[in-house]
């Protein structure tokens, strides 16, 4: 008899209720549906992240003497080291656009009411994770851009009242951005934040699992008005080819925006050195920096810098808590309040980024 | 008088003695240091007695453990003003200007005992200083003159390596310059040439070269006219003395024309183009063109003027091709390509360059060109390899904008077999 492999692991591992999940997983099927590849390929850019991570963990250097330089040997010597390190750089940015992108949809198709909750909550934690992993990230390369876009961010986290000068001081490992900086991010970047999104993906993905794709509530009450289910397909093979094709195409915009602007290798960080004009935070923060740069220096004689931060930091945290204050839709229902602050919060964020931009290139 | 400095010093006894008792479970108090009974009560008396005992705890004297009786002689153990300050026991007082450098020569001029602290020190300042002009007019009486306490400070003297010091090298030109650029006090000497020394110098690629590129090897006032035999270098000795580092200008310019014509004319070697205290980058800007130093002599059109300007074209072919290098190498470099080679080759050209520049204190154009011809190719091959590197980074991303591209492709027929499936499920149903 012919030796079958899939009898072999049968055999061990008793794969029957896997099959039988598989055979019969399903997921819903209508208009809005394409949303649903934007987690898929949030997962896929991070699974990206972190091979090349890994890849380029092999090489780097985290000191101050040793980063830029180790980060140039990658790129020079290191076969196709210049590749990875471009594509780890872009997946990264693509990765926060993207999960940007899954977590409006995700709102403005309300899949966070009853009883998605917490994958909300877990999501939003997520891409929280994903701004201290690009925040930490960015000074790695040593270069000037990364110091000093690296001092002004650590310089708004030391505006935040009370816990601020701590804060600073915990980031920077001191008073200024030096290499004990440097291999505080490294740590956090490549130890600290990766053990503690494991566990918080894995619930994400628990849940998701657990409650299945979310219907809209309009689809939903069209249905309810028919009188049937919602029409789904097999998650195996259909949905899974239709995800394989949302992974490709983030492949195939990660490797066109890698060809189009190589990520540069930059000139080594000179701590003494002037910080040069128009420094930036990564793009992602931009809406908060150009905010910041707006409110006065005092509002009612209190700080404005410090009441901005207050600002952000109670808008995350009612962002955070979205599932529970939109009541209505916890009950089914519309609320016409949460989505058009949901189309300000976007609008706004959109503007202050171009403004953002336009100063810069303008400068 | 006498006896209210002796009443002043008890009473600061008393009042030292009871700050004593006061902090007795602290380590100082328990070990108090050696008796200093002139710090006790000069610090007590206020004014211009008191002054000295300020600074001079960090003065490199007390840290190496002298006190003012080392210097000033006397019997530091007696509270009594008379025992303590008695010539009987060798108390040497204030010394006037005059007694100044023997004052200091005491120890400094004492080898055996310097290289108790430092087995290099210099121990001939005080000889030195007598042959400076410094030193001269001081023995003719002249009170203004400077000597060790006005340059180097007194009471809180710091090593010359200090960089808190009068005289470490970055506050040398303030230093020099508190009396050479002061213009009511210099009014009596009308053989020096003016009072723009030190503005003058600080315009100089010598000052940039000291204080924006921190190199403290960079000539100061002191590098070129001495720091104790301080002497203005005379026309005959300024090539030598600015040969002391431009060794190779010197020997090139001795070689030439000009020596003998300099001479002949009676006007300073280097100094005559250079200048001496605003000494501008020398480049070939200064051969022709509007900013040229030999159309001082010159004449337009003449042999002299004519071998300047084929020199100076020829620099700047070279200059030219090693800044192409340079950015595209640079460009290059950034976008993460290795160019550590050609990067490192190129400093050859940047030699030749520097040595063609060098070589026109010759006046020998050939000798130019040999250095020129030299670093044109060097050049020349660093360019092209920083444009081969550039062509390296434009065929990569062809190539990931290929692989995009493919991957694009994957993505549309993926689409469509979607689609194909779905209309083959709907026509089953």
């Amino acid at each position: 008899m012919a030796f079958s492999p899939r009898a072999w692991l049968d055999e061990r591992l008793d794969l029957a209720p896997v099959r039988e999940f598989v055979e019969h997983k399903s997921v819903p099927i209508h208009r809005h549906s394409h949303w649903y590849y934007l987690g898929g390929m949030t997962l896929f850019l991070f699974v990206v992240q972190a091979m090349t991570g890994i890849l380029l963990l092999l090489y780097y250097q985290p000191s101050e003497a040793n980063a830029f330089e180790s980060v140039r040997f990658i790129m020079t010597q290191v076969r196709f080291g210049w590749l990875i390190r471009s594509i780890h750089g872009w997946s990264g940015n693509l990765l926060i656009a993207l999960a940007f992108a899954h977590m409006f949809s995700t709102f403005f198709l309300k899949s966070y009411r009853k009883p998605r909750e917490l994958t909300w909550v877990s999501g939003m934690l997520l891409l929280f994770l994903m701004f201290a992993f690009g925040f930490s990230g960015y000074l790695l390369p040593w270069n000037t851009l990364s110091y000093f876009a690296t001092m002004v961010g650590t310089n708004i986290a030391g505006a935040v009242p009370g816990l601020g000068p701590f804060a600073l001081r915990f980031l920077r490992g001191g008073d200024a951005v030096t290499g004990a900086t440097l291999t505080r991010f490294f740590g956090f970047h490549v130890a600290i934040l990766p053990a503690v999104i494991g566990p918080v993906l894995l619930l994400h993905l628990l849940l998701i699992q657990r409650q299945g794709m979310s219907v809209p509530l309009s689809v939903e009450e069209e249905c309810r008005a028919k009188g049937t289910a919602p029409p789904s397909i097999r998650f195996f093979p259909d949905f899974l080819l239709r995800e394989l094709m949302g992974w490709y195409l983030a492949l195939a915009v990660l490797a066109g925006l890698a060809a189009l602007v190589p990520w540069e290798l930059g000139v080594k960080a000179d701590p003494f050195a002037p910080a040069p004009p128009g420094i930036q935070p990564e793009w992602y923060f931009l809406f908060m920096f150009q905010t910041l740069k707006y409110i006065p220096a005092t509002i009612f004689g209190f700080d404005g810098e410090v009441l901005g931060i207050l600002a952000f930091g109670v808008g995350g945290l009612m962002v955070l808590l979205v599932p529970f204050l939109d009541r209505a839709a916890a009950k089914g229902m519309r609320s016409k309040i949460v989505k058009r602050a949901g189309v300000i919060v976007v609008i706004y964020i959109l503007t202050m980024t171009t403004v953002a931009y336009v100063a810069n290139l303008a400068r | 008088m006498v006896w209210i400095v002796w009443i002043i010093s008890v009473l600061g006894l008393s009042v030292s003695a009871r700050a004593q008792q006061q902090g007795a479970d602290t380590p100082q108090a328990a070990e108090p240091e050696k008796k200093d009974t002139c710090v006790v009560c000069h610090s007590n008396l206020g004014g211009q007695l008191a002054v000295p005992t300020k600074p001079f705890p960090t003065d490199v004297h007390a840290e190496k453990g002298l006190t003012c009786a080392s210097c000033h002689g006397g019997d530091p153990t007696s509270m009594d003003p008379k025992v303590a300050m008695s010539p009987a026991k060798g108390f040497r007082g204030r010394p006037t200007r005059e007694q100044v450098p023997e004052f200091c020569g005491r120890c400094h001029s004492d080898t055996a005992y310097m290289h108790r602290y430092s087995p290099t020190v210099q121990t001939d300042q005080v000889r030195q200083y007598y042959t400076s002009r410094h030193g001269e007019l001081l023995r003719e009486g002249n009170r203004q003159v400077a000597t060790c306490i006005n340059c180097h400070s007194v009471h809180d003297i710091k090593l010359v390596s200090d960089p808190a010091s009068p005289v470490y090298p970055t506050n040398i030109p303030e230093t020099c310059g508190q009396c050479h650029s002061n213009e009511e006090y210099m009014a009596g000497y009308t053989d020096l040439p003016g009072l723009t020394q030190v503005a003058d110098y600080k315009k100089s690629v010598h000052y940039q070269a000291l204080t924006a590129q921190g190199n403290l090897s960079a000539p100061t006032c002191v590098t070129c006219h001495s720091s104790h035999g301080a002497t203005p270098p005379g026309v005959r000795s300024v090539a030598d003395v600015c040969g002391t580092c431009h060794a190779q200008n010197l020997q090139f310019f001795q070689k030439s024309p000009h020596a003998a014509a300099f001479s002949d004319m009676g006007v300073p070697g280097c100094v005559q183009c250079h200048g001496n205290h605003a000494i501008l980058p020398g480049n070939e800007a200064m051969l022709a063109g509007p900013d040229s130093v030999c159309m001082t002599c010159h004449a337009e059109g003449d042999a002299g003027a004519q071998r300047a300007e084929e020199m100076a074209a020829q620099i700047r072919r070279l200059d030219a091709a090693i800044q192409q290098a340079q950015a595209t190498l640079s460009d290059a470099d950034q976008a993460g390509m290795d160019v550590s080679v050609a990067t490192a080759e190129l400093t050859m050209a940047n030699s030749h360059l520097i040595m063609s520049r060098t070589t026109i204190h010759s006046l020998d154009a050939s000798q130019v060109d040999a250095e020129i011809n030299q670093g044109i190719p060097i050049a020349e091959k660093a360019l092209q390899e920083g444009r081969d590197k550039l062509a390296e980074v434009q065929s990569r991303r062809k190539g990931v904008a290929l692989f995009s591209l493919l991957v694009l492709a994957i993505v549309f027929t993926l689409y469509l077999y979607i689609r194909l499936e779905d209309k083959s499920k709907r026509q089953v149903r």
